[in-house]
Order: C-alpha cells, then sequence, then structure tokens
C-alpha cells in the first residue's frame, strides 16, 4: 500500500515536469500552424499596409534587428567588465555585497518602470527622441543584470589550476584574464549573451516607449531614427484585428517571425549551454 | 602594472554602474511622479475612481491595485504547486541525461519567451475558449491569472529545484537507512531543509508577476473604468496595464502622464521590496542557474 | 571432553542472523563486491575488516539494501532469517527497520534531538505523544546520552558535539527496534574519548541486538569483535571466530594485513 502511493507521487512531479515542456510545444504549433500560411517572400520584404492590417513588416524585422544588437553592442562590454571584475578582483567586503545587490535589483526592476524611465530621461531628459538610440540603451539597462550574471558565472567556472597555470609562467593577472580566462569562459558567455539577445528582441514595453512606433513606410537608417520592432508591431496590429481573416493572419505572421527570430537565438545558445555545462560538470549540474 | 590598475578601475567601474542606474532610473521616475503623489495624496492609493480626462482628473488606484494582487495571486496559486512538484521531480526522481537537460531547457525558453507572444496567443486562444465556456467577455482574472502562471512557473522550477538539489544527500540516507520512504523522505526531511529556498523563489515569482505588462495586458480586459472586481471573470485593469494603455494618449508634463510615472513609482517600491525579501531569505547564495 | 562441550556450546550458539550466497555487486562497471559468501551469527559483535576501497561499506549497505538507493547493481542472495531480501516479495522499508545503520560521519537530521530519535517512529505512524516521549527516552538511555540532553530535548541536534551526534544517531536507530545494528566506520571521524564510550556501547548493546561494525582499524576489530570477516579487493578473504583469526590466521594476506603491513 505504501508502494502504489509512491508511484503515484512520483508519476505526478513526472507530469508536472513535462508541463513546461508541453506549453512551449504546444505554443509553438499554434502559431506555426495559424501563421504559417501568412508568411511569405512578400510578408518579410514587404510594408504594412492600412495600418498593418495588410502588408508585410519589413520595417519591423529591420528595426528589431538593429535595435536589439545596438542594445547588446553596448550591454555586453559593460556587463563581461562587471562580471570580470566581480568574479576577479572584488574583495569580499561590504561594497561588493552592496554591488551584488543592487545587480540584483536591476534585475527585478519592472520592464515597464524601465520604459518610463527611458521615456523621460532619454527621449525627453538627453532630448534622444523617440529613436533606435533611446531604445537600444532602455534595453541595455534592462539586459544587463543579466549579462553581468551570466558573464560572472563563466569566469567563476573556469578552473583556478588554469589561472595558477598562467601567474606561475611570469604572466600577469590581466594578461592571464585576457589569453586565458576569457578563452576558457568564451562558449559560455557568448551562449549567455545569446540568451539576453533573445530576452532583448522579445521586450515590449521598454521599446515602444523609448524608439516610438516608428515612421510609416520608412525603413530606419539613422539611430535617431524612431522604429518599431516585431513585438511592438504585434502588439499595435493585435489591439486593431478587425474581425477580418487578413488582419488576424498578419498578426499570426508577425507572431511566428518574431518566435522565429527568439527561437533561432535561443535554442542554439540553450543546446551549447547544455552541452559545454555537462562537459564541465557531468550529470550533477 | 600600470594596466594592471586600469583595467581593475575600469571593471570596477562596469560593476558600479549597475547601482548608478538604478539611483537614475528611481530618482527620475519618483521626479516624475511626486508631483502628482502630492498633490492627490494617498487618494492616489485609496481612491475608486480613475478618471484622467475628468475635470478635475482623479486618479484612484484601488481597483486598479486589486485587479494586480488578484492576478498576481491566481497566478501564483496556479504556478506553485506545479513548480514545486517539477522542481521535486528535476532534483529528486529524475535519473540525469537527456530527458533532464530536455526539461530544464524547456523551462529556460519558457522564461524568456517573448511576453508579446505569450500574451497573443492568450487573446485568440484563451479569451474566446474562456467566453465560450463560462460566457461573458473571456477576458478576465482569470485569463490572466493563466497566462501569468505560464510565465512564472519556469522561475518556481527553477530556483526551487536549486534549493532542493542543495539538501545535503546524506540526509536523505539517514532517512531511508530508518526505513522512510522516498516520499516520506522528500516530505519529512527534504522539502523542510529546502523551505528557505522554495519560499524566495514563490516571492520572485509573485515580484515577477505583478511587474509583467504585455501578457496580462492583451487578455485582461481593461475596462474605460476600472471598477473592483467581484469574481473572477470580471476584467480588470492592473499597475502596468494602465500605464502602457494610457501612455500613448497622455501628454508629456500633464497630471495623467505625471499619474502614470506614479504608478510606475509604486511599482518599483513593490518590486524592491519583494527582492529585498527573497535576497535575504537567499542570503548571498549565488545561485547558478536563476534565471 | 571439555575442548568438544565449547565447540558443541560454541556451534549452537553461533546462529547465523544473516548469510550472503554468492553476492555480487557492481557500481556502474566497478565490480566492488565478488562472489561473496559470508555469515553474520545472531547477537555477536562481527567486525568486517579490510584495507580501504576494498568494499566493506558496500557489503554492509548490501545488508539493508541502502545500495539502490545508491543505484549498484546488486545479483546474489542475501538471507535475513532465511528470507532472501532481495525477493520481489520483500518490501525494502521493512528491511531497513529490522537491519538497522550508522554511518561513518554523523548524520543528525535537521531537527531537534527528540525529533531526532522520535523520526523512525513517526514515520512508522506512531503519533501518540506518550508512547513517543516513552521510547524516545529509552533508546536516548541506552546509548548514555539521556542525561545530558534531557534538559534540552528540544535544541537542534547540531548542537552537540561529534561524539553525541553520533551516539544519537545510535539511539534513533534503535528507536525503530531493528534486530541487527550496522555500523560503518562509526568512530573513525570521533576523538578517542569518544570512541571508547561508543565502542564500550556496542558491546553493551550486543547482548540484544546483532552488531555489524566495518572498521579499517584492526586494534579496533581486536577490542570489538567475536567474530571477523576479512575482506581484500571485494572478496571475502577470511572469516571466522575472531580469537582464532587473529591468533591463528590462515591465510597470509590476513597475517600481513593484521600485523599492519598495509592498510
Amino acid at each position: 500500500m505504501q508502494r502504489r502511493s509512491e508511484i503515484l507521487i512520483e508519476a505526478l512531479t513526472w507530469v508536472a515536469s513535462f508541463i513546461p515542456a508541453i506549453l512551449a510545444g504546444a505554443m509553438i504549433s499554434f502559431l506555426l500552424f495559424n501563421g504559417a500560411s501568412a508568411v511569405s517572400w512578400k510578408f518579410i520584404t514587404g510594408f504594412p499596409e492600412k495600418g498593418g492590417l495588410e502588408g508585410g513588416i519589413l520595417p519591423a524585422i529591420i528595426g528589431s534587428i538593429y535595435i536589439s544588437a545596438l542594445c547588446m553592442l553596448m550591454a555586453a562590454p559593460i556587463g563581461i567588465g562587471a562580471g570580470t571584475y566581480l568574479a576577479e578582483y572584488a574583495p569580499e567586503n561590504l561594497f561588493t555585497k552592496v554591488v551584488r545587490f543592487f545587480v540584483e535589483l536591476l534585475a527585478g526592476i519592472p520592464s515597464i518602470v524601465i520604459g518610463l524611465f527611458g521615456y523621460v530621461f532619454l527621449v525627453h531628459g538627453l532630448g534622444l527622441g523617440f529613436s533606435i538610440l533611446s531604445g537600444a540603451i532602455a534595453l541595455a539597462f534592462m539586459i544587463l543584470p543579466w549579462t553581468v550574471r551570466v558573464s560572472e558565472e563563466a569566469i567563476r567556472a573556469v578552473p583556478r589550476d588554469y589561472r595558477y597555470a598562467s601567474l606561475a609562467l611570469g604572466a600577469s593577472k590581466w594578461k592571464t584574464i585576457r589569453t586565458v580566462v576569457y578563452v576558457a569562459a568564451r562558449p559560455a558567455i557568448i551562449t549567455g549573451l545569446m540568451l539576453g539577445l533573445g530576452k532583448a528582441i522579445g521586450e515590449t514595453a521598454v521599446v515602444m516607449m523609448t524608439a516610438g512606433m516608428g515612421i510609416t513606410g520608412y525603413i530606419p537608417v539613422s539611430p535617431l531614427d524612431s522604429a518599431r520592432t516585431l513585438p511592438v508591431h504585434l502588439y499595435l496590429i493585435a489591439g486593431e484585428i478587425a474581425n477580418t481573416s487578413e488582419s488576424l493572419k498578419m498578426a499570426y505572421g508577425t507572431a511566428l517571425v518574431l518566435l522565429a527570430l527568439f527561437l533561432m537565438v535561443s535554442i542554439p545558445s540553450l543546446m551549447l549551454r547544455n552541452y559545454f555545462t555537462r562537459r564541465l560538470y557531468g550529470d550533477a549540474g | 602594472m600600470k594596466t594592471e590598475g586600469l583595467i581593475k578601475t575600469l571593471t570596477f567601474l562596469c560593476a558600479g554602474s549597475s547601482i548608478l542606474i538604478v539611483f537614475l532610473i528611481f530618482g527620475y521616475t519618483l521626479l516624475e511622479g511626486l508631483p502628482v503623489l502630492i498633490k492627490y495624496g494617498p487618494s492616489v492609493l485609496t481612491g475608486l475612481y480613475w478618471k484622467p480626462y475628468a475635470d478635475p482628473p482623479q486618479f484612484g488606484l484601488l481597483p486598479t491595485i486589486i485587479g494586480t494582487l488578484s492576478v498576481s495571486g491566481l497566478a501564483i496559486s496556479m504556478a506553485t504547486p506545479i513548480g514545486i512538484f517539477a522542481a521535486i521531480y528535476l532534483a529528486e526522481y529524475s535519473g540525469g541525461g537527456f530527458l533532464k537537460s530536455f526539461i530544464e531547457s524547456a523551462a529556460q525558453l519558457l522564461v524568456s519567451i517573448p511576453s508579446v507572444v505569450l500574451g497573443f496567443i492568450g487573446l485568440v486562444f484563451l479569451v474566446p475558449t474562456l467566453a465560450k465556456f463560462f460566457g461573458g467577455w473571456g477576458f478576465s482574472i482569470l485569463a490572466g491569472g493563466i497566462v501569468l502562471a505560464i510565465m512564472t512557473l519556469p522561475h518556481i522550477i527553477c530556483i526551487s529545484s536549486d534549493a532542493i538539489k542543495a539538501v545535503p544527500r546524506d540526509y536523505r540516507y539517514a532517512s531511508l537507512a530508518l526505513g522512510a520512504s522516498k516520499w516520506q523522505t522528500i516530505r519529512k526531511v527534504v522539502l523542510p531543509a529546502a523551505k528557505s529556498g522554495i519560499l524566495a523563489s514563490i516571492i520572485l515569482g509573485l515580484g515577477n508577476a505583478i511587474g509583467e505588462t504585455m501578457a496580462v495586458l492583451m487578455v485582461i480586459g481593461n475596462p474605460e473604468v476600472p471598477y473592483i472586481p467581484t469574481s473572477i471573470l470580471d476584467r480588470v485593469r492592473v499597475l502596468t496595464s494602465t500605464i502602457v494603455i494610457e501612455f500613448n494618449y497622455a501628454v508629456w508634463g500633464s497630471d495623467q502622464m505625471r499619474a502614470l510615472f506614479a504608478i510606475g513609482v509604486i511599482l518599483f517600491i513593490i518590486t524592491a521590496v519583494v527582492n529585498l525579501l527573497a535576497f535575504h531569505i537567499l542570503r548571498g547564495r549565488i545561485h547558478a542557474k536563476k534565471i | 571432553m571439555q575442548v568438544k562441550k565449547t565447540l558443541l556450546r560454541r556451534a549452537l550458539e553461533y546462529k547465523p542472523i544473516l548469510k550472503s550466497e554468492k553476492l555480487n555487486v557492481w557500481y556502474g562497471r566497478v565490480h566492488a563486491l565478488k562472489d561473496v559468501d559470508m555469515i553474520i551469527p545472531s547477537k555477536r559483535i562481527t567486525a568486517i575488516m579490510g584495507p580501504s576501497g576494498c568494499g566493506k561499506s558496500t557489503l554492509l549497505k548490501a545488508f539493508n539494501r541502502l545500495l539502490e538507493a545508491e543505484g549498484a547493481r546488486v545479483e546474489g542472495k542475501v538471507y535475513f532469517h532465511d528470507v532472501d531480501i532481495y525477493s520481489d516479495s520483500v518490501d525494502p522499508y521493512v528491511v531497513r527497520r529490522k537491519i538497522g545503520m550508522v554511518f561513518q560521519k554523523p548524520i543528525p537530521l535537521p531537527m531537534s534531538i527528540y525529533d531526532n530519535v522520535a523520526y523512525g517512529l513517526r514515520i512508522g505512524g506512531v503519533k501518540d505523544r506518550r508512547v513517543l516521549d516513552k521510547i524516545v527516552r529509552e533508546n536516548l538511555e541506552k546509548v548514555g546520552l539521556w542525561d545530558e540532553v534531557k534538559d534540552r530535548l528540544r535544541d537542534s541536534a547540531f548542537n552537540l558535539s561529534g561524539g553525541q551526534q553520533q551516539r544519537l544517531c545510535i539511539a534513533r536507530a534503535l528507536a525503530v527496534e531493528p534486530e541487527v545494528l550496522l555500523l560503518d566506520e562509526p568512530t573513525s571521524s570521533l576523538d578517542p574519548a569518544s570512541t571508547k564510550r561508543i565502542e564500550e556501547l556496542l558491546k553493551r548493546l550486543s547482548r540484544d541486538y546483532t552488531i555489524v561494525v566495518v572498521t579499517h582499524n584492526v586494534h579496533q576489530a581486536m577490542r570489538l569483535a567475536e567474530h571477523v570477516i576479512f575482506i581484500f579487493e571485494g572478496r571475502v578473504v577470511e572469516q571466522g571466530e575472531a580469537e582464532r583469526i587473529f591468533k591463528n590466521p590462515k591465510s597470509i594476506l590476513t597475517r600481513a594485513y593484521i600485523k599492519g603491513d598495509f592498510s
């Protein structure tokens, strides 16, 4: 009798653990099923018409790539720098604890608050207006804690022996970090940054409040141009879906393209991450 | 030698930038929102009516706050049992290997999935389905709760499973050697020992839920005049959705815009307190896989 | 005449309570125990000795089916009172209650002293406070801890010293009324004074319980054992009455080990 409840409990936990996978799979299939018909060459390279209810989504695609790339360009070096400091140089004192606390605090700030901040500080305060630059900077603020965490973790994971070996050969600390630690931590840092890129690609509120909604019929060129991204575009047309199947299809198509972009960036990094973690830690990780 | 010092300073500045950024964010948001908080006083928190276009405008957030609490509360109560059970599976029953990393990757994926995609699916699938089953609008606290639960679930799983894995293996052996079954061992030894980590994951999940914007926005209904909900099928507004909706209509420098910033301040404080609580509970443990 | 009587008496009193037949254990690809045939006599102290890594702990864990929890593969038979404990009809939880175990490092559960001792009882469904109180007290007295802790039963078990914790673990194991008590190097992490106390405790307990001690310390084995099993590289090299083995070991290996040529 004890045996039966044991098996039941184990089965319950098994089911529960599959729920995230099932949900993810269900959502992807749902979008695929409904949106595949909307995605065509014209869709990807065309411009939105009739307020986005017809046509294509090229500006949004370009906007997404532009803003996310610019964001990572800013967030990555600072994140890696901070991670290096925390992992290599920081003494275990009060100040370090404070820094860590603030990184966590920043991570917990709701994205919409960052959007508000970006609006008052970047759009108005610094006079950048609704622009790709504003969007990228605000996004960078949001992604920063993630890049810091990922970098620090990756650098810490490098076995101490590598450092000792390098130092014993007379290399300075910075040289050791540059030539040994970074190289060893590179896969982990890169995959972590790519996951961060995925988050940046998917962010809506922050971007809408700092980069605006783009200029109709125009592909953003200068970083001071306003631009819309895929998530923003999806949100805007989702609000407008008349009950025409065409507009619905547009929305599904946008969602699918956005999801595809996100998955293209995230899935390889997840797989690579798992591969490397298991190489280092075996199955205990 | 000089480069050493330079590098140390540069990286130190990078690390310290987070402190600066947090202060900037809080400062500017407070600066914009404070005038409204002062002008309208505590009625912002307790007032029943949110009428930015009335003359004089009213900025009562009580129904919205209740909306936030009910949606988040519902989400957490759905996500927590599933999350803890899944965490138990990952930490105790699964044998490692491919299956385990698959489940963990799926959870990681679900964490960063663009919230607008989730909201969109909620809009085109969940809302009509709920409307068909329960009647009414479909847009509801229930819809918001379900969507939020999906978003919070992976967080709870990750942090809880870390906490459970951290319980020393010896305890399990000692318990098994006394004749306890695996589930008894989990229930009476492992879970109580992991209690603080699990609690922290729930609190963090709650914080996430309160701060979540796009996914809830698209499924809760956002009535023009927010009212205090009486059933989970009622439409509501939440703090975050109010900001987004009205942002495009508010004029820069107006009381309405400032009121939105006031909401921002409130959100900042709530999530800061939540994070402080969880941080205090977790106290300096660096979690390898925390999202 | 007298010799025969002693042999006869000894033979009658030497009832095996545990017996293994062709016991083989694998950890993954490592063949930890090879064709082990041995007996453990009832209500005596048996010492399993041998150099580190030879499989002594593995043999011990084979007796209470804890090997399965570690993921090891077991083949062969282990008889407890003539019942093969590895047969499908036997419930491992029941086995573990009849054959208790104390570990090398004292493992107090993260609870109070009282709750530690009461744990096994509560698992078994005992809820009556008075019954629990009585049994907790009895077993703490058995291990000589009662006077030391009776005023702080609610304190965390971690507040005890190493030696006290180990005695607590013994009390905890005894509380479920096992017939056999397995101890895996119970004193190797303790100071000499605590070691002595526990050795004396074991001698007292062997009147009522079958005691099996794994030790890598030959002198401890000499002090405690009435029956000895000497294991080397996963195989039983020699087993039998302690007196005989220590005075007159049959195998060169045994002789060398006792002399201290290797450990």
